[in-house]
């Protein structure tokens, strides 16, 4: 295995791969970072361009965008609070409040090292472990999955910290808008209307972009006539302190596992990912009331979340020959178009691939991490954009970005129509990530719970007789507990 | 006035539509919808078969993903483009069962159907250590124990499982996952018993043994698989599949069609589009305009007597 | 008169009576056999717990009513630019990405009577660059107008 992984490494560093993998993972940081593109888009847009290639450096290039493309995502979440993925949204919460305190720098630093942390870690476990991970994985169905979801909605009061109840008002908004659309179980259309845009109901992405950036950019418009004289935040540029790394490691270690894992899971990925790492890093927090105001170890959970699904989700891929989320599926497609057959043919009929993958995705983690720390003098400077020129290049592009998902102008209108419930909201001090939360899980909750019921013939005995699945709904009954307990102890 | 201004709008129309079908086209880049999402089969074969028939046209094709509504989004959508050959749709068996259900406004009447590009069989696939070996142990059991054998089905409703089940006259707990990625791992993980993909869908595991075929719904045996028998082999009537083609707009010139019917002929035999088929474990099938038209006009029919 | 602390949750429960209406005339399923949870079930629920929020909601700011809250909701510049974002939409369907974003970045600048060429000069490198970005580096396909 040793000897596989160092003529993999001889590979990734050599002329002909080491461009290719910096310009995938420079591409991808891109992508990641304008709202709407995402990482899928990027892999599918470049799978042709891999036909003519050979097979490693073809894989290396889609993986390099693949791990900047999630990564990229938080750039902007952090700088202007308009995340460039779903998987970012959770690295608003700290990562942008430290920005506004003029901590942008320090922010970006602990995103780059937080991220790097999690796709290290998730890529070690994969080369050592995938075949055991992938076992696991395949006991998860769809109680597991109903139960999982089940977890992550109950976030939705740990992300809501001022007034429970108004997050979980967020939260029942966000599951209804979820339910739009053709009913996945039986075909029956709900909310409807007979219009064909609504069929497959809202896409997550339009979402995102209004409820954050467009939201924002109104937001920010109302501040610059409010009062012109606001002077731009002062900002430094020191980067994470020793004190920083100190507090976020263990964290993002815990997070990078977790993120490896969840990505294992065929149907659940980076979205899902950072706001479990998010919850479980302030649940066991000493101090979880820091959290939402600019915490060191929040943003590093969510990030070294979002980024260990890289390895994980590859785990179903290469050992199953099975597509953990959307990228994975494109991957699939290019190494079958290589003439090769992913699963556990391709370690024994094809290592110098598989190793070949797994030393450039070490590689393009540091890439990624140099990237992120060297560009951060870069970035910064995207703050000192004057504002009035600022919000309209957000506008614009957050419109491209809500069209280029679909193709479709219906979904830009989606967009500006969440942009300017957002705005409202927060007005009236409701947070907005639940609705974001619940689009996500919401779907996830109530089929996998329809399918369970149809697989058990209509019995509920799933909830207790599948390990899995019961240990994640302790899990939830164990979130509601901690934050209740916190919210008691606020209140005192 | 009013009626002036309009007909003076369509003889514009008519004039533009005329220009177009000149002898220049192509003369700009032609834009190639794709009903499903980027990562699928219908887009890799979308993505592949614009890449390769570029060079024939000497104009870029660029994919547009338009997703939703099991492919009813995008296919509404390519219909209802203008029908100067600039955009095309990648038309799927869909076309022939929403119409009937009434999940699409819009069906093959609004198309003019270029090619059909490949015909894949549905693969009745089982674990490897499944006390199922034939199609005829499967259906004994589903006849012991009705509504007993799950199903994990790439689709709701699954028309591969409807036609089983009409033909033997027995019932499966059809459970809906969302396509073939989510349905083999639950076949993998034995939370279900049984699954119907196209052979591309479970090539890796066909190959690396984790499935057992028990029987392919085709005519005949196929390439890719050849010690597959077929369900008719074993005694059972059943034939489906799924297809994908590509279509314009209905009232795209006839000239026009037949520019793109010569380069999608010619797409379809370079070496690229066979390799790329070949490994993806897809079967090219080439229906010209007219072939294709009557192939989804009896589909329809068919699907029809499974809908109704 | 008009706390937005009421208003707001008022407006969900109506909604919240609206989604029970409409739950009840769903369609039967045609072609799939479906669980003891159907269709109906989970918006119902969810209307059902969102309604139940809202009053909680409403009895609460009862009890916290003296509060007042004099900034607007929306104030004239959040509506302008409420309305400038679906402007800016309605004219890209008819115009186009391009030609409506040059037209609506300039629109801004002017609107701000903002003198220094250099923004314009920014204005239109950035939507050119966009456009040029999308169409022949990624092959997206941006938004094509109903004219051009």
């Amino acid at each position: 295995m040793l000897e596989h992984l160092l003529s993999g490494l001889a590979v990734a560093f050599s002329p002909a791969v080491l461009p290719i993998l910096i310009f995938g993972v420079l591409g991808g940081i891109i992508l990641g970072a304008l709202p709407g593109l995402t990482a899928t888009m990027g892999v599918a847009i470049l799978l042709p361009f891999t036909f003519g290639m050979e097979a490693t450096p073809a894989l290396v290039m889609l993986i390099g965008v693949y791990i900047g493309g999630i990564y990229g995502g938080s750039i902007a979440a952090i700088l202007l609070k308009t995340p460039g993925t779903p998987a970012s949204a959770a690295s608003v919460l700290d990562g942008h409040t430290m920005a506004v305190r003029g901590q942008a720098a320090r922010a970006l630093s602990i995103s780059a090292v937080a991220s790097f942390v999690g796709g290290l870690i998730s890529t070690i476990i994969l080369i050592a472990i995938a075949p055991m991970l992938a076992t696991f994985a395949l006991r998860f169905n769809a109680p597991e999955y109903f139960a999982l979801a089940l977890f992550g909605l109950t976030i939705i009061a740990s992300v809501s910290s001022k007034n429970i109840l108004k997050g979980l008002l967020a939260g029942t908004i966000g599951l209804l808008v979820s339910t739009v659309g053709l009913d996945p179980i039986s075909s029956v259309p709900r909310f409807t209307f007979g219009n064909m845009d609504l069929y497959s109901g809202f896409n997550v992405i339009p979402v995102l972009i209004g409820l954050f950036a467009l939201s924002e950019a109104l937001s920010q418009l109302e501040k610059l006539v409010g009062n012109k004289h606001t002077p731009p935040p002062k900002f430094d540029h020191k980067l994470l302190s020793k004190q920083d790394l100190k507090d976020m490691l263990p964290t993002a270690i815990k997070s990078g596992l977790m993120g490896t894992t969840i990505g294992s899971v065929p149907g659940a990925g980076a979205d899902i990912s950072a706001f479990v790492c998010y919850n479980e890093a302030k649940r066991v927090a000493e101090d979880p009331d820091e959290f939402g105001k600019g915490s060191v170890r929040g943003l590093a959970a969510a990030e070294a979340g979002n980024n260990g699904v890289t390895g994980g989700s590859l785990v179903p891929l290469l050992t199953l020959g099975v597509p953990g989320d959307a990228v994975a599926a494109v991957l699939l497609g290019a190494l079958i178009v290589q003439g090769l057959t992913p699963g556990p043919l391709l370690f024994a009929q094809n290592p110098e691939v598989v190793y070949g993958v797994f030393s450039s995705m070490l590689v393009a983690n540091v890439i990624m991490l140099g990237i992120g720390i060297f560009g951060i003098r870069f970035f910064c400077r995207i703050i000192e954009v004057p504002k009035i020129i600022m919000i309209p290049i957000i506008i614009f592009l957050s419109v491209v970005g809500a069209f280029a998902i679909n193709n479709s102008m219906f979904d830009v209108g989606i967009a500006i129509c969440f942009g300017l419930l957002g705005f409202v909201l927060n007005k009236i001090e409701v947070p907005s990530s639940p609705i974001l939360l619940a689009i996500i899980l919401g779907p996830m909750a109530e089929t996998n719970l329809r399918k369970a019921l149809l697989m058990y013939e209509g019995s509920w005995s799933f909830l207790y007789d599948r390990p899995i699945a019961l240990a994640f709904i302790c899990l939830a009954v164990f979130s509601v507990y901690s934050t209740l307990k916190i919210n008691r102890r606020k209140a005192q | 006035m009013n009626t002036i201004l309009k007909s003076m709008l369509v003889a514009g129309g008519m004039m533009l539509a005329a220009g177009a079908s000149a002898a220049d086209y192509p003369s700009k880049n032609i834009r190639l919808v794709v009903p499903f999402g980027a990562g699928g089969g219908t887009d890799a074969v979308g993505r592949t078969i614009a890449n390769s028939a570029k060079d024939f046209l000497g104009q870029n094709i660029s994919v547009m993903n338009r997703t939703g509504g099991a492919g009813a989004v995008g296919m509404s959508f390519g219909a209802q483009q203008r029908a100067d050959g600039y955009t095309l749709t990648v038309v799927t068996r869909e076309i022939a069962s929403l119409p009937q259900m009434g999940l699409m406004q819009h069906d093959q009447d609004d198309f003019k159907l270029i090619r059909l590009v490949n015909l894949d069989p549905a693969v009745v696939l089982v674990a490897a250590d499944s006390p199922y070996n034939t199609i005829n142990d499967l259906i004994a059991e589903a006849k012991a124990n009705p509504g007993k054998v799950k199903f994990a089905s790439t689709a709701a409703p699954n028309f591969y499982l409807m036609a089983l089940e009409k033909d033997q006259d027995i019932k499966l707990n059809a459970i809906p996952y969302n396509g073939a990625s989510e349905a083999i791992p639950a076949v993998l993980g034995n939370h279900t018993d049984v699954t119907m993909v196209t052979p591309g869908e479970a090539i890796s595991q066909l190959r690396s043994g984790q499935l057992k075929a028990i029987g392919v719904m085709s005519q005949e045996r196929i390439s890719y698989i050849p010690d597959v028998p077929t369900l008719t082999e074993q005694g059972v009537e059943v034939v489906t599949g799924t297809w994908r083609g590509i279509g314009a707009p209905k009232d795209t010139p006839d000239e026009v069609i037949e520019i793109l019917g010569k380069a999608f002929d010619d797409a379809m035999a370079t070496e690229e589009f066979k390799e790329f088929m070949a490994k993806g474990a897809m079967t090219i099938h080439n229906l010209n305009a007219e072939e294709f038209t009557q192939f989804v006009k009896e589909d329809t029919v068919a699907l029809g007597t499974l809908v109704k | 008169m008009f706390n937005r602390h009421v208003v707001f949750p008022t407006l969900l429960l109506i909604v919240s009576a609206v989604v029970l209406v409409l739950v009840a005339q769903f369609d039967a399923p045609m072609y799939q056999q479906d669980a003891s949870v159907d269709a109906k079930f989970f918006p119902a629920a969810i209307a059902i717990i969102q309604a139940i929020i809202c009053v909680v909601l409403l009895i609460q700011s009862k009890s916290q009513a003296a509060v007042a809250v004099k900034e607007k909701i929306f104030s004239k510049m959040a509506l302008m630019g409420a309305a400038y974002l679906i402007g800016y939409a309605i004219l890209i369907s008819f115009v186009g990405y391009l030609i409506a974003s040059l037209v609506a970045f300039v629109a801004y600048l002017l609107y701000f009577r903002i003198k220094k060429p250099s923004y314009y000069i920014v204005a239109v490198c950035f939507v050119v660059f966009i456009y040029y970005l999308f169409g022949q580096v990624f092959y997206i396909a941006l938004p094509e107008g109903s004219i051009f």
